[in-house]
């Protein structure tokens, strides 16, 4: 569908810490991503619509949708 | 701002993606907290300008009127033309009156419309890509025929 | 010698014979479209199962759209002589056409075979409008690409025969059965004068019966089945020919036309028949394809020894002979069921007419011969990729034995009919060889599509010049009408310089350059992206989304930002202009300009979703020019209406405010500089854009202004040192290209935690410089070395990046080059 744009996991949430301490974090963030066989939260971008940020749940086996919510409601 | 809306324009903001006729202008909805507003009386600028003085402080207005082209299609083959780049039902057991839908056509971002003639549609395109459009309009059209109506 | 007669004579020759034929080297004529279609229910094949299934939805009011990928609806009624409710099964086809045809939302598709399935009850077919005629009508497409929404779907697409395995199964006259039937009965063709028919199955046999009512001789029945079957022998009766059961063909004789069959009968008695035409079934496979394509594993039954469909994908259903129900009756009972069960699900109530009902005929099973033993000559397996039963025997003796395995040693299957007629047979042979059953073997995987399909037809309206659309600035026409060359920059058409006659492209940039330099240029810059960010929060969120901070800058001003990915690298740079307290604008570069709408609105939504700000694209909404040079203020103040001050003083650097230009049209105006000039852009309306360019021309004209295009503008802005596209590449830091300062250290934004790491600040990275040339007449090309000014042109005073030489340019200086090379000068050899 080009009317999507696919972002990824949607589970991870920014650091607010900029102290060295929080490098960890910040590094699981920006690079680490579990790759779940299941259902799986992701952030969608409906381009070619609404410029919504979606939070999509789908099942990355069968890529059936389960949930979809509107990310700025869902945070 | 519902209320302003209602009081300024005499119409209910659409909580979905249709389109609410007001007085002089008709607000089409297309996302969430996001409205076109579309006048066939004020002018250009002029809508921007009545909508930022009547909505100050509830909303943001951003003049759009340069940016876009709306053309209308319509006959008993406007949905069968617009098949041809749209991936959307747009058969009226799935699109009602009113309906409005934002989404590509043949790769081109438009917003749709129905409103009046069941047949009709309004579609408004960017300005960059009024050639392209074009081009894909009549080449999918040509195989029914069409008139080309202009409109002041 | 000898390699040029192979190449000469050999080579053509074999070509020829093999039929290969020549790939077309013109471009197509013809005209291809693609479609959308929407439907409750989507019913694959127009035959028995397929026509009972639409009726079943469409009187319930379903939205029905039948395909079929013939020309005429019926799938093997019209090839056969059934009857259907004691009338001709015609009969019953035309009143199911017509009553098809007079409901309101039943779409009928014929010459339209559905070829793929995909998420989301997604189909995709090819229509084939207008291959049958030498020219398609005028604005007619050749073919139409449908792609289909459906809630529910009903494969009805019925079954293929299998040819069965003997020696010689290829000589012309050697046909199918059921392709026999077609001919006889659907189009009265004789397909020949004597013919003998060799199968394993009952409604073969049939053949036989058709065959002499039409007058043609039936020489022999050969049944492969062990035990005589009663429909057979009914058959050879009205055939008045002798049945053979548990008998072979063994041999055909006969080269460009088959003359005669040795069949072998039970006892191992040879007998000879004479024929000209051998109709052959060695049963019926399931058309269960489309059932496959997510992924479900088609099952072995093994009371019809055939594939049926497995797991099915969401929303689908299968009925008639592709579910492995073969007789009429069943087809039109379970197309019936399962057209009024899609209904259901779709919300209809489907009432349950008596429904057609056909003769139930007493069958023998069918008891697949997979292989005639004891064949001579070639037994050919895929009749496409002519491969035959002892390739696949080589193919297990050399260890494959798998299907996959053995279709891609063999190439079995691999022919554009994908294994329709061979798959099963070529199962059978691995199967026998390695000792083991069928559905133990299993079968390749089916992938969409079903049919070859033309790349046009995928492509439709979006080749030539309609490739993808083409976004035009609002100077174009003005462009074109000044001879520009154009240079695509994503979808964009940009003017890249504007020749005059006789002039190279070189001079012409060179001219434009020093008009600008001297005197006064104009360029549109309109296909930088533009965001309008408004709210009481806009400059907070600026100050999150740039390096540096915006929320101080004074309104009326304009500041250059840097925008960081999250990772610490350099996403975007651009000019913001503070128009209001609560209203920013925002530029971007012309190629990210999605992105980092993109970007904005997920930081805006996903990360600080309590800001109050709102962004929209405004790229569109204004014509924007540069116009750039000594004499731009000239240029500028002579367009503004009277009463307005431009002065350096009123209007310094960096300043942005609304004015009004050519007698009342609002325009913004922006103190930038992209070229290092004195330099404004000015943007209107885009709908103003068209008369700007042309006043600003009319308005220049005095002081001698040109209008440049992006290849001067790119010299200039190299000239100026300032970072663009092809440094701004993703593997550059703020740092890298010299805008570290920028940075800022006081607050939290996107990339400032991560832009930190020790790797992206450490001293050894690579950094944008300046080069000065040495000798200005020569050009620097890409990829051109720098060595140290009167060094020799050696690897080692090779000042890029590399492994580490002896002498290396940091531990020499003990210092580094950061953006100035000033001091410093380079020479490119």
């Amino acid at each position: 569908m080009e009317e999507f744009t696919y972002r990824g996991d949607a589970t991870v949430t920014r650091p607010e810490s900029l102290d060295a301490s929080a490098t960890d974090a910040w590094v699981d963030y920006v690079y680490l991503r579990d790759n779940p066989a299941g259902p799986h939260k992701e952030h969608w971008h409906h381009s070619a619509g609404c410029h919504a940020w979606l939070v999509v749940t789908r099942d990355t086996r069968t890529h059936e949708i389960l949930a979809v919510e509107f990310a700025r409601e869902g945070s | 701002m519902t209320a302003a809306v209602r009081e300024a324009y005499g119409v209910d903001l659409p909580a979905k993606s249709v389109t609410a006729r007001g007085k002089s202008v008709n607000f089409i909805g297309y996302g969430p907290g996001q409205w076109l507003v579309v006048s066939e009386t004020l002018a250009h600028e002029a809508l921007a300008e009545d909508l930022a003085t009547r909505l100050k402080g509830l909303a943001s207005v951003s003049d759009q009127s340069g940016g876009r082209a709306v053309l209308r299609v319509s006959g008993p083959r406007a949905r069968d033309v617009l098949a041809k780049g749209l991936a959307v039902d747009l058969d009226p057991r799935a699109f009602p009156a009113g309906g409005a839908v934002t989404s590509t056509i043949s790769h081109m971002g438009v917003q749709l419309w129905q409103e009046g003639e069941a047949d009709s549609y309004d579609i408004a395109i960017f300005r960059s890509v009024s050639a392209s459009f074009w081009r894909w309009l009549t080449a999918s059209a040509a195989e029914y025929g069409y008139e080309v109506v202009t409109t002041s | 010698m000898a390699g040029a007669f192979w190449e000469k004579v050999y080579e053509p020759l074999i070509r020829r014979s093999a039929g290969l034929g020549r790939a077309a080297d013109t471009a197509d004529p013809d005209h291809y479209e693609k479609t959308n279609a929407f439907c409750d229910v989507l019913v694959i094949g127009g035959g028995a199962a397929g026509l009972s299934a639409a009726l079943a939805a469409g009187r319930a009011g379903a939205r029905v759209i039948l395909c079929d990928e013939d020309f005429r609806l019926g799938g093997r009624l019209l090839a056969e002589r059934d009857e259907i409710d004691g009338q001709p099964a015609l009969d019953w086809l035309k009143a199911a056409e017509a009553e098809l045809m007079s409901l309101p939302d039943c779409r009928i598709l014929r010459r339209t075979t559905v070829f793929g399935v995909y998420d989301g009850g997604t189909y995709a077919a090819i229509e084939r409008v207008n291959d049958h005629v030498p020219v398609p009508p005028e604005h007619a497409p050749r073919q139409r690409l449908w792609r289909i929404v459906a809630k529910q779907s009903v494969v009805c697409a019925g079954a293929i025969e299998r040819p069965l395995l003997f020696g010689d199964n290829d000589r012309p006259g050697v046909m199918l059965a059921g392709a026999v039937r077609s001919y006889v009965n659907r189009y009265g063709a004789a397909p020949g004068r004597h013919a003998v028919v060799f199968a394993d199955n009952d409604a073969a046999f049939r053949t036989a019966t058709d065959l002499a009512d039409a007058g043609i001789a039936v020489n022999a029945l050969i049944d492969a089945r062990r035990d005589p079957s009663p429909a057979a022998q009914a058959a050879a009766e009205s055939a008045r020919a002798p049945y053979f059961s548990g008998a072979a063909v063994t041999s055909v004789r006969g080269a460009l036309g088959i003359k005669s069959v040795l069949i072998t009968d039970m006892n191992g008695q040879n007998q000879q028949f004479d024929c000209d035409v051998l109709a052959m079934s060695g049963g019926w496979s399931p058309t269960l394809n489309l059932t496959t394509h997510l992924g479900g594993k088609p099952a072995w039954d093994n009371g019809l020894s055939a594939l049926v469909p497995g797991d099915l994908p969401p929303g689908m259903s299968v009925a008639g002979a592709a579910a492995g129900k073969f007789s009429l009756d069943a087809c039109l009972a379970s197309g019936e069921g399962a057209g009024a069960e899609a209904a259901r699900n779709c919300g209809y109530s489907p009432s349950a007419p008596a429904r057609p009902v056909a003769k139930e005929e007493a069958a023998t099973p069918a008891s697949p011969l997979w292989q005639v033993e004891k064949s001579r000559g070639k037994a050919f397996v895929d009749f496409q990729n002519d491969v035959t039963v002892s390739d696949v025997k080589l193919a297990t003796r050399e260890g494959f034995r798998v299907p996959e395995h053995v279709k891609r040693y063999t190439t079995l299957g691999m022919a554009t009919d994908q294994g329709k007629t061979s798959n099963l047979n070529g199962a059978a042979v691995i199967a026998g060889l390695t000792g083991r059953y069928i559905g133990a073997v299993g079968t390749t995987t089916f992938r969409p599509p079903y049919t070859p399909v033309a790349i046009a037809a995928l492509v439709g309206h979006h080749r030539g010049p309609d490739f993808r659309p083409t976004r035009l600035t609002p100077s174009h026409a003005f462009a074109k009408e000044r001879n520009a060359v154009f240079v695509e920059a994503g979808a964009w058409l940009r003017a890249l310089y504007f020749p005059q006659a006789g002039e190279a492209p070189q001079d012409t940039v060179n001219r434009e350059v020093a008009t600008v330099r001297s005197k006064v240029g104009v360029c549109d810059v309109s296909t930088l992206g533009k965001i309008d960010v408004q709210g009481t929060d806009a400059g907070t969120f600026l100050d999150r989304v740039y390096a540096n901070t915006f929320s101080t800058l004074a309104v009326g001003k304009a500041r250059y930002g840097m925008m960081l990915r999250e990772d610490g690298f350099a996403m975007d740079d651009g000019t913001t202009a503070r128009l209001a307290e609560d209203h920013y604008f925002m530029t971007t570069t012309t190629a990210n300009a999605v992105k980092v709408m993109q970007h904005l609105e997920f930081c805006q939504q996903v990360l600080w979703p309590e800001l109050d700000v709102q962004t929209v694209s405004a790229t569109e909404q204004w014509a924007q020019y540069a116009v750039a040079g000594p004499k731009a203020r000239e240029v500028i103040a002579a367009l503004l209406d009277s009463g307005q001050d431009i002065s350096n003083e009123a209007f310094p650097y960096m300043a942005a405010g609304s004015f009004t230009v050519c007698g009342g049209t609002k325009a913004r105006l922006y103190r930038l500089s992209f070229s290092g000039e004195l330099a404004y852009e000015i943007g209107v309306p885009a709908r103003f854009g068209d008369a700007l360019i042309r006043a600003i021309i009319e308005a220049g004209a005095p002081h001698g202004i040109v209008p440049y295009g992006t290849e001067a503008l790119g010299v200039m802005r190299i000239e100026k040192g300032h970072a663009a596209g092809p440094e701004v590449s993703g593997q550059t830091t703020a740092h890298d290209l010299g805008l570290g300062k920028m940075v800022s250290k006081k607050k939290d934004f996107i990339g400032r935690f991560m832009g930190e790491r020790p790797a992206l600040t450490e001293i050894e990275r690579a950094s944008m410089v300046g080069l000065r040339p040495v000798d200005k007449d020569t050009r620097i090309r890409a990829g051109a070395h720098l060595v140290p000014k009167d060094a020799d042109a050696t690897a080692s005073n090779d000042q890029a990046m590399s492994p580490p030489w002896p002498t290396r340019r940091s531990s020499e200086a003990g210092s580094r080059w950061r953006c100035s090379p000033a001091g410093r000068s380079a020479t490119a050899k």
